[in-house]
């Protein structure tokens, strides 16, 4: 399960937008659809990670499907890394 | 009172006791020192400064001198003093004035999270005011001497000073640290420019302190408005060359040029933000100096900017 514990104040540029994370002090440059998927991640906290690769898998062909869906994990895996999404196991 | 009508004898007397204020910028600074070499560059370099009087509220007071040891008289050393303590290890004697501009860079960048401060220097000119963020050995100074002797003003050479409340530069206008084959380049574009003593063999190589044009040092209270962020680099080999930068890859490494943007956190992120959002952003590398103010110039008119660098 995923959840969004950072509190973070971001700036939009063109083609991508600046997060200063609270938590850790950290600032990131992050892609525009990376930041799409944290929008629809904080908007929805906690989902399952299933959930989110399905939105934004959704119409594509089955090609497209398989290499969508590994881009996914490994942008949410990248999140998880920066702390600000946060996996959780749940009972 | 300016510096430059109190006679040397005065200013030594000033350094000796109470301390000689100088107003540089929005810093109030208290300096004392027994070393000739500091009355003297001081009066070179700082003559068109403000001397303020005793009851002046102080920012930052600041000493330089030998210590009291057999290093005052074998291999002398000079140590930087803060409020009478001794931040740094000591320096050769020789190298007393360039040591008190380190310290009192140092002094800005630890104690004044008012404003963000980028390792940058600022110049203006027709009312355009640009920052040109760099490392050390970028070129930075070099071209801001070349810049001030072409008529802009200086706001900074060593230190961006941006207010976190309006995002306005604060001109600071201290002299212009260069450093090796710079100090001849410069002296022979003006023959007329001023410098403090040449030292050598300092850890930055030998260097010099160049007087800031009389113009910016009396327009110290007018704050600057960013239009341009440029990425100096000088190379030796490489052609004139200008690439537009991404505003957020701008961001990233303005953070890397600051020195205080992590103690700030939010209130940093936020001043960033709203400069890099108002100004246009470039990576600038270049060999030829004419090249370079010929480019400089060009910024200043937002229509060239826009056909050619975009």
């Amino acid at each position: 399960m995923l959840t969004f514990p950072a509190k973070i104040e971001v700036t939009e540029f063109e083609n991508s937008v600046v997060v200063f994370d609270y938590n850790s002090g950290q600032t990131h440059n992050i892609d525009l659809d990376v930041y799409d998927i944290i929008c629809f991640i904080q908007l929805n906290s906690p989902i399952e990670s299933s959930s989110v690769e399905e939105k934004f898998i959704a119409n594509s062909s089955p090609e497209e499907k398989t290499l969508l869906s590994t881009y996914i994990r490994d942008i949410i895996n990248s999140l998880v890394q920066l702390k600000l999404v946060q996996s959780v196991e749940c009972d | 009172m300016r510096l430059k009508q109190l006679p040397l004898k005065e200013i030594k007397k000033r350094l000796a006791k109470q301390g000689l204020i100088l107003a540089i910028g929005p810093f109030n600074i208290a300096i004392k020192s027994n070393l000739s070499t500091i009355a003297e560059n001081l009066q070179r370099v700082y003559s068109e400064f403000s001397v303020l009087t005793d009851d002046a509220l102080i920012d930052f007071y600041v000493r330089v001198d030998k210590p009291r040891s057999i290093r005052r008289w074998i291999k002398p050393q000079v140590f930087f003093y803060f409020d009478d303590v001794s931040p740094f290890l000591p320096l050769p004697a020789s190298q007393a004035y360039p040591l008190l501009e380190w310290g009192m860079n140092w002094c800005i960048a630890k104690f004044s999270h008012q404003y963000l401060i980028l390792h940058a220097a600022v110049l203006e000119k027709n009312d355009s005011t640009i920052i040109l963020p760099a490392e050390s050995g970028s070129g930075k100074s070099t071209l801001t001497a070349l810049l001030t002797l072409n008529g802009w003003r200086l706001l900074s050479d060593e230190m961006a000073l941006i207010d976190n409340l309006n995002g306005k530069l604060i001109p600071i206008a201290r002299p212009i640290s260069l450093k090796n084959e710079s100090i001849t380049l410069i002296k022979n574009v003006n023959n007329d420019a001023v410098f403090s003593d040449i030292v050598d063999d300092t850890n930055k190589g030998t260097i010099s302190h160049l007087k800031p044009s009389n113009d910016s040092v009396e327009k110290l209270e007018n704050l600057g408005s960013a239009k341009a962020i440029i990425f100096p680099k000088f190379n030796k080999q490489s052609a004139t060359i200008v690439a537009k930068v991404d505003k957020a890859n701008a961001f990233m490494k303005i953070i890397e040029n600051s020195f205080n943007y992590n103690v700030l956190a939010d209130v940093g992120f936020k001043t960033l933000s709203r400069l890099i959002q108002n100004v246009d952003c470039y990576e600038f590398q270049y060999s030829d100096t004419q090249e370079a103010v010929a480019f400089f110039e060009s910024i200043i008119s937002p229509e060239q900017i826009k056909d050619d660098y975009s």
